[in-house]
């Protein structure tokens, strides 16, 4: 459930990003990021409140559905909420503590993370995306070359991140925006595939978003589908919301 | 009742009519999009390994190269594969684990065990992230590849010792020398172009001696032969750069396959197994300097070209293996063996034919052994064997139906019998699924038309057999030479063929046509020779070379492809081994010869396949294959006029020596070619044509047929099992006008609604379990460029337009498919302490629902079929009373939501209001909250989770809810009994806080005077607009209802 790179552009502009050979790392990255509305208006998003619909189990006929909220926070506060026949399931990290409650089998107390699901947390907290600032960030990019993947023509991005993860990253070569990731994730102490496919791109506040993630575990069909409804710029988040509640969690969750 | 055969399909597509595919139709990979072959397996009996190589650090991670399903990885010593080279040659010849870096790992392609079958590699190949990615660094023509070594101290030394063609001389071949990382090659040890590298040993101590054996081999379509004089075991001690032959002890005279190993705790002995007139084991004490005969048990001296494998125990100079029929080991230095696969030749649970042997050095108790059935692991030196089950690199000659519901596929396998397996079943289609029908080496196998309790199958050499399923007996059923007649000459991979239109009547060739009338009891010989009958290609007694091996597998001038046409069953095609095509037309009378009529046709050349047309009965679908005398191209041909003149089918896209080639049976444009390297699709008639990749690596496709009322593409590949492509309904629509169309929606099959499959257990990650098709509707379409901007969404209505559902949309370029349950959205169930049985919505009832595809702004209507599954027993009306009270059950829950929180809203909203307060007013209120929360308290369980025990109303209705939506036919009498009860609780519970409701008047007088907001009970309309997407799925329930009856 990794929001990542949101991406984007106003289509007037994309008449102009014509193919191009022989970009350098930094122009492909740089047009990236004026196709999704330019670097600094990303920096400038001080919070933002998600919500959609996941479909756990893609197309499958048993396949089940749950809305989802996904908070954001300046500078690294994330929290993601699912409901599941009326009872929510929090994940969320306030930039020091990441948590979570899953009351689905009537345990309704936070419990603190382990590594590795922090790491993931943390990963969905980079709400602009691993290539807005990313030299700042401490993450390196690399050109591996152009391929085509899954019929579409790309840049294939190889991204090393601060923590040492990589990230391949597949930008269209008309309109430099991402439209599949691929990433090698320590999960329970075993490495797992994880592609995403991203699209249905559109505008919110000067900003493109993707508005369709499809996430695929050790190379099948996909297993989730996120669909998001709404992106709210700004919303007011309390610092609250993000930090680790002492007692019981989640109101609706936990009822009295 | 089956799944109507035709394709029914509404569909509306926008700006784009359906017209014949007349424009050639240029086409790519892409243009499949996610239309996905699913692997069926199995690995039950899994396939030949050809190649292991391990590295032993914190864990052990394992590399096997199959001889022609890939090369497959393990990161848990053995307990789950994945297959990380399927974007390459799949025939696996050597793995080279970098001794200094476990992440870097050689690959030669081209398996050396050189069998009839055995398939062709491109080159070496490296990955230096453990397997994500792989470089192709060159020796393409090498063809095959028997062993890596690389340098210990000095990994950018390489040495590959490739073994080279084999039905044809090239130069390419002897053992090459990188010294910069495999950027370039030198070739450092050559003999001559019939001669190539068998084996190749480094010293581990000073890797600056090598010892090389050189072989002189050859196959041709009817004739093997190992050994001459270029045969001969090497050895330099100067990194490669000279060599010497070494002779001192060993065989005077021609010699062939040579195995040689280095013991690795003691370099100076050196172990080889020399096939010569008389093979045996040598052994040298003294770096190969001299040579002396220490054995020639049987295991040592048998098929050395199939069996040439010398492993040295790494901590024991003295012990040695020797994998070949059995494996057998010698404790003193090769002086004798013993068996290890239980006493004399019995192999215990382990598969015979063994090329490959790991042992682990940190511990040498520790092994893994290839076989033509899988590998095995063995943790006790051998003595016991665990078969891994998670290698699906099974290598089917060919594939079959049924028409039950669901259909069973069938097939033959490499040195691993006839199998029977299903196309779906619950969980997945685990080893457990497969049923043995034959044994040796299987090739065709059918189930009767009229009784799929009876099977033809059959094993190498032309023995076949009738099998009784249920019983599993089998009557030979196999003709012979009647009076008059020559000995029978059968082909290793004999054509059995069954009439399409008259059951009972089954055809098989040896050098003539065998008819029988009564499913296999007699024959009638129904044509001459149709072979060359050429003498000179009738030497299978002496094939081999230096050691006869005459198993079949060279057996020639035979027939190897019989088609009866559909149209009319005197019109029959027959295609032998050694080039000619006859037709007869007059049910087997008279005979004309047609492969001269062949237009750039090389005479001779093998008939691998023939289709009889499913349209014309003058027209044919042919493939010839060239490779066993060396030639690789891909021959495809089609004929519509009684093969007096033949198109070329070959054209750009395609590549691979040919196997198999079919017309669809509805849309005669849409081609299917199967060829050494994958499955090739052609949309116009074969002038352009695309390899199929999603989740199909480049493998032999041996065989393939379409199933005529499925309408799937079943496909037989030699190397990875039997795939499946689920429905194809969508690519025999795709024409140059929908090509040409930014998107469409296409048409679909009519979906089953799949029962229930009833229980199913726990696994075992070290099994394969096959995928099972969707049980979801598919909904099918086409993109001209990937979807980036704007929605792309499926949305389902129902008669009355009502929206049942939204489904996200695949965004790739060329077809899509997405699922749709066929459900309402998941019940609405009020929040408690764990989850009810209750996640899905009811399933819809079974018609025609509007399918809207939304593009943006573009819109495409169509529509989706659902029907019954074909098992499913149960009258209409017991499914109907099913969905009602499924219903029924599912609003009573969304009543009760409404209903806790009511109770649970108002409860809050006095609790607020008391915290502003003090005194009696403040007791009031808190005594009405508590009141709202002993009734909630009889709604849902608020305490303790699961396995607490408890259940209140939710519970309840949540448990029928479950037990109701799980069986489709009729609910019980206790079913229905118990929603009744249900009911009356519910609305009792309801008029129990009406009547609590009924004080709010009271409290807020109290209210009003403190100033405070009143109480005010939740509404219907404020609750739904509370519920995300609440609107929707209210509107469906209700639109449902009203079908149904209510």
């Amino acid at each position: 459930m990794k929001l990542q790179t949101g991406v984007w552009m106003v289509c007037v502009a994309l008449a102009v990003a014509a193919p191009v050979s022989a970009e350098t790392v930094d122009e492909i990255v740089q047009k990236n990021l004026e196709a999704r509305g330019g670097e600094q208006a990303w920096l400038a998003v001080q919070s933002a409140r998600v919500t959609g619909t996941m479909r756990l189990g893609g197309s499958a006929a048993g396949a089940v559905e749950a809305p989802f909220t996904i908070e954001f926070k300046r500078p690294d506060k994330v929290r993601v909420e699912f409901t599941l026949q009326g009872m929510t399931g929090v994940q969320a990290f306030d930039g020091t503590v990441g948590w979570a409650v899953m009351p689905f089998m009537g345990k309704t107390e936070p419990e603190e993370m382990a590594e590795d699901q922090l790491k993931q947390i943390k990963d969905q907290a980079e709400f602009e995306g691993v290539l807005c600032n990313f030299k700042a960030k401490g993450h390196a990019v690399e050109l591996l070359g152009e391929e085509e993947v899954d019929g579409t023509p790309a840049y294939k991005l190889k991204v090393t991140k601060a923590n040492g993860d990589v990230d391949v990253l597949y930008l269209d070569t008309e309109y430099f925006l991402e439209f599949k990731s691929e990433a090698t994730r320590e999960i329970q102490g075993t490495e797992v595939q994880v592609a995403s496919v991203l699209g249905d791109y559109k505008e919110v506040g000067g900003l493109l978003f993707p508005h369709s993630m499809e996430i695929a575990y050790g190379g099948g069909p996909a297993q989730q589908v996120m669909t998001i409804e709404s992106v709210e710029l700004g919303a007011e988040i309390a610092d609250e919301r993000f930090a680790m509640p002492a007692k019981p969690a989640a109101s609706e969750a936990a009822p009295q | 009742m089956k799944v109507q055969s035709v394709v029914t399909l509404v569909l509306v597509i926008a700006g784009a009519s359906i017209v014949a595919a007349e424009a050639p139709l240029a086409i790519d990979s892409a243009t499949f999009g996610g239309l996905r072959a699913r692997a069926l397996g199995p690995a039950v009996m899994s396939g030949r390994i050809s190649a292991i190589d391990a590295s032993v650090g914190d864990q052990v991670t394992v590399w096997i190269g199959a001889a022609s399903g890939g090369v497959w990885r393990s990161k848990n010593a053995g307990v789950t594969f994945e297959p990380v080279f399927d974007e390459h040659a799949q025939s696996i010849g050597a793995i080279r684990v970098d001794p200094s870096d476990p992440e870097t790992v050689w690959v030669g392609t081209g398996e050396t065990w050189v069998r009839n079958s055995v398939s062709i590699g491109d080159g070496v190949y490296r990955t230096k992230d453990g397997g994500e990615s792989w470089e192709h660094l060159g020796l393409e023509a090498t063809e095959r590849i028997a062993k890596i070594e690389v340098d210990p101290a000095n990994p950018k030394t390489v040495f590959v010792c490739a073994t080279g063609g084999l039905w044809s001389a090239n130069p390419e071949r002897g053992v090459y020398r990188s010294t910069d990382g495999g950027a370039s090659w030198e070739r450092i040890l050559f003999v001559d172009e019939d001669t190539g590298c068998a084996d190749l040993d480094m010293d581990p101590q000073e890797p600056r001696i090598l010892y090389a054996a050189m072989w002189q081999f050859r196959r041709s379509p009817h004739f093997f032969s190992s050994g001459g004089p270029g045969s001969g075991l090497y050895r330099s001690t100067d990194g490669g750069a000279s060599w010497t032959r070494l002779e001192k002890g060993l065989p005077s005279g021609e010699l062939g396959r040579i195995a040689v190993a280095i013991a690795p705790s003691r370099p100076a002995v050196v172990y080889a197994t020399v096939e010569a007139a008389k093979t045996a084991l040598y052994r040298s004490d003294n770096l190969g300097e001299s040579w002396v005969e220490v054995d020639d048990s049987m295991n040592v001296q048998m098929r050395p070209f199939y069996f040439s494998e010398l492993v040295v125990d790494p901590t024991d100079h003295l012990r040695l293996y020797k994998p070949g029929l059995s494996l057998t080991v010698s404790t003193d230095g090769g002086e004798s063996f013993s068996g290890l696969l239980g006493a004399g030749m019995s192999f215990g649970a382990v598969h015979p034919d063994h090329h490959a042997l790991w042992i682990n050095p940190a511990n040498p108790r520790h092994m893994i052994l290839g076989t033509d059935g899988g590998a095995y692991v063995s943790h006790d030196r051998a003595q016991r064997w665990l078969h891994v089950r998670s290698l699906p690199v099974s290598q089917f000659y060919h594939v079959s139906h049924d028409l039950e519901w669901p259909y069973n596929v069938y097939g033959g396998l490499q040195d691993n019998g006839s199998w029977k397996g299903p196309s779906r079943s619950p969980g997945g289609i685990s080893g457990g699924d497969w049923q043995v029908v034959g044994d040796g080496d299987g090739f065709w196998a059918f189930a009767d038309p009229q009784d799929p309790d009876t099977l033809y199958v059959e094993y190498q050499g032309g023995n076949l057999s009738r099998h009784t399923r249920s019983t599993g007996e089998s009557k030979s059923i196999q003709p012979y030479a009647r009076a008059g007649e020559e000995k029978l000459r059968f082909n290793w991979n004999t054509p059995i063929h069954l009439s399409p239109s008259r059951p009972g009547v089954l055809y098989y060739g040896s050098q003539y046509l065998h008819r029988s009338l009564d499913r296999g009891d007699s024959w009638q010989t129904i044509s001459p020779d149709l072979s060359t009958d050429d003498p000179g290609k009738q030497r299978q007694e002496e094939s081999g070379g230096l050691t006869i091996d005459n198993s079949s597998a060279e057996n020639h001038c035979t027939i190897f492809a019989i088609a009866e046409s559909p149209r009319n069953p005197e019109v029959l095609w027959v295609g032998s081994d050694d080039g000619l095509l006859h037709l007869s037309r007059d049910g087997g009378a008279t005979w004309a010869e047609l492969a001269g009529r062949v237009p750039g046709l090389p005479p001779g050349t093998w008939v691998s396949a023939i289709q009889a047309g499913p349209f014309a009965e003058g027209t044919a679908f042919v493939s010839f294959d060239g490779h066993r005398s060396g030639d690789m191209a891909t021959y495809l041909y089609r004929t519509d006029d009684f093969g007096a003149t033949w198109t070329p089918l070959a054209a750009e896209g395609i590549a691979g020596f040919a196997h198999v080639l079919k017309q669809d049976p509805v849309n005669p444009e849409l081609l299917y070619a199967g060829t050494e390297l994958g499955l090739f699709i052609s949309l116009d008639g074969g002038r352009h044509w695309a390899r199929f990749k999603e989740n199909l690596p480049p493998v032999a496709v041996n065989d393939l047929v379409v199933h005529p009322t499925e309408h799937d593409l079943i496909i037989a590949t030699h190397g990875r099992g039997i795939y499946i492509v689920d429905d194809l309904s969508a690519l025999r629509a795709l024409t140059a006008g929908i090509m040409a169309s930014e998107v469409a929606l296409l048409p679909s099959r009519p979906s089953p609604m799949v029962l229930a499959g009833g229980p199913t257990w726990f696994g075992s990650d070290d099994e394969f379990v096959g995928a099972n098709p969707s049980e979801s509707a598919t909904i099918d379409y086409w993109l001209r460029k990937r979807h980036l901007f704007g929605d792309l969404k499926i949305e389902v209505f129902d008669d009355d337009g009502t929206l049942l559902t939204t489904l996200p949309g695949g965004k790739r370029p060329g077809l899509n498919r997405v699922g749709w349950p066929m459900r309402l959205p998941p019940p609405k169930v009020p929040p408690a302490t764990a989850l009810v049985p209750a996640f899905q919505g009811p399933r819809v009832p079974e018609g025609s629902y509007r399918v809207r595809l939304v593009k943006g702004k573009e819109v495409l209507e169509g529509a989706v079929t659902l029907v019954p599954d074909p098992r499913n027993p149960h009258p209409a009306e017991d499914r109907l009373l099913q969905q009602r009270t499924a219903l029924e059950i599912y609003r009573q829950l969304e009543d009760l939501t409404f209903l806790a929180d009511r109770v649970t809203d108002l409860r809050d909203q006095a609790r607020a209001r008391a915290a502003a307060l003090a005194g009696k007013e403040r007791r009031e209120l808190e005594a009405f909250a508590d009141s709202l929360d002993g009734l909630h308290e009889t709604l849902v369980v608020t305490e303790g989770g699961w396995i607490s025990g408890r259940e209140e109303l939710r519970e309840r209705l949540g448990a029928l809810y479950g037990a109701v939506t799980a069986y489709e036919g009729r609910p019980s009498e206790s079913q229905l009994q118990r929603m009744a009860q249900l009911a009356a609780e519910l609305q009792a519970a309801a008029g129990s806080f009406d009547s609590k409701a009924e004080a709010v008047a009271g409290l807020n007088r109290s209210l009003a005077r403190r100033e405070l907001e009143p109480l005010a009970p939740l509404s219907r309309e404020a609750w739904r607009a509370r519920q995300q997407g609440a609107g929707a799925a209210a509107a469906a329930v209700l639109g449902l209802a009203a079908a149904l009856g209510f």
